[in-house]
């Protein structure tokens, strides 16, 4: 399953993309690669929930890849560490995803 | 000086990320300072806003060598320890981490107790 993320996930943005995520897991959907390149800002809310999305796919035996971020992106991940913790590719035809 | 009152809704963290934005490009700042600012604010409101319902100000002092950025809230303080917890449970990273954000943009960055209650989160950066 790619899902493509656009615009900025903060505070106000963020429960909608919580919601949105445990929907597909909830589907079934186990292997999920975010498309990140149209995404312009994401704060640590943002981070919440793909640590949150990370733990249920880890605990299902799945998958999480998170792929095309922009600088103002990365930054986010750089700065917290995060970079460590997850998949990160250049972009999903990388991954074969697209 | 520039500032920017908005009430306590995530909706607003947005506006205060232009505006903060709009700041810093008007002092010329390179475009990867300005992300840098943008997610500073964005921390400091999304704490101040979940802190408590109360109006947020951000306010940006100039000097001849640096701009200063401070976002203040009414609330009453929150308990800093308790915001550094390690630990990569979405809420407690939700809450936690946008300090240490901060500090590791800003490595000045200071965050006060206002004498009337609420925080005020501070950080520099040179100009010019």
């Amino acid at each position: 399953m790619v899902v493509d993320l656009r615009g900025e996930v903060d505070l106000a943005s963020a429960p909608q993309f919580r919601r949105s995520l445990h929907e597909l897991i909830d589907q079934g959907h186990h292997r999920i690669a975010i498309d990140l390149s149209d995404l312009e800002f994401m704060d640590s809310t943002g981070l919440g929930v793909l640590i949150g999305c990370l733990k249920r796919l880890k605990e299902a035996d799945g998958v999480l890849v998170l792929a095309g971020l922009r600088p103002a992106v990365a930054r986010v991940f750089e700065v917290t560490g995060l970079d460590r913790i997850f998949t990160i590719r250049t972009s999903l035809t990388d991954v074969g995803a697209r | 000086m520039f500032r920017l009152e908005f009430s306590s809704d995530p909706r607003f963290i947005s506006t205060a990320r232009l505006f903060a934005a709009a700041v810093a490009r008007y002092f010329e700042c390179d475009e990867e300072v300005v992300d840098d600012i943008k997610l500073a604010i964005s921390e400091a409101c999304t704490n101040a806003i979940k802190a408590r319902d109360l109006p947020v100000d951000i306010v940006v002092h100039s000097a001849d060598s640096s701009i200063e950025f401070e976002i203040v809230d009414r609330a009453g303080g929150f308990d800093e320890t308790a915001l550094q917890r390690p630990g990569l449970d979405d809420e407690l990273i939700e809450g936690g981490i946008g300090l240490q954000i901060i500090r590791s943009l800003f490595p000045d960055a200071a965050v006060e107790p206002n004498p009337d209650g609420g925080t005020t989160v501070r950080f520099a950066i040179p100009v010019g």
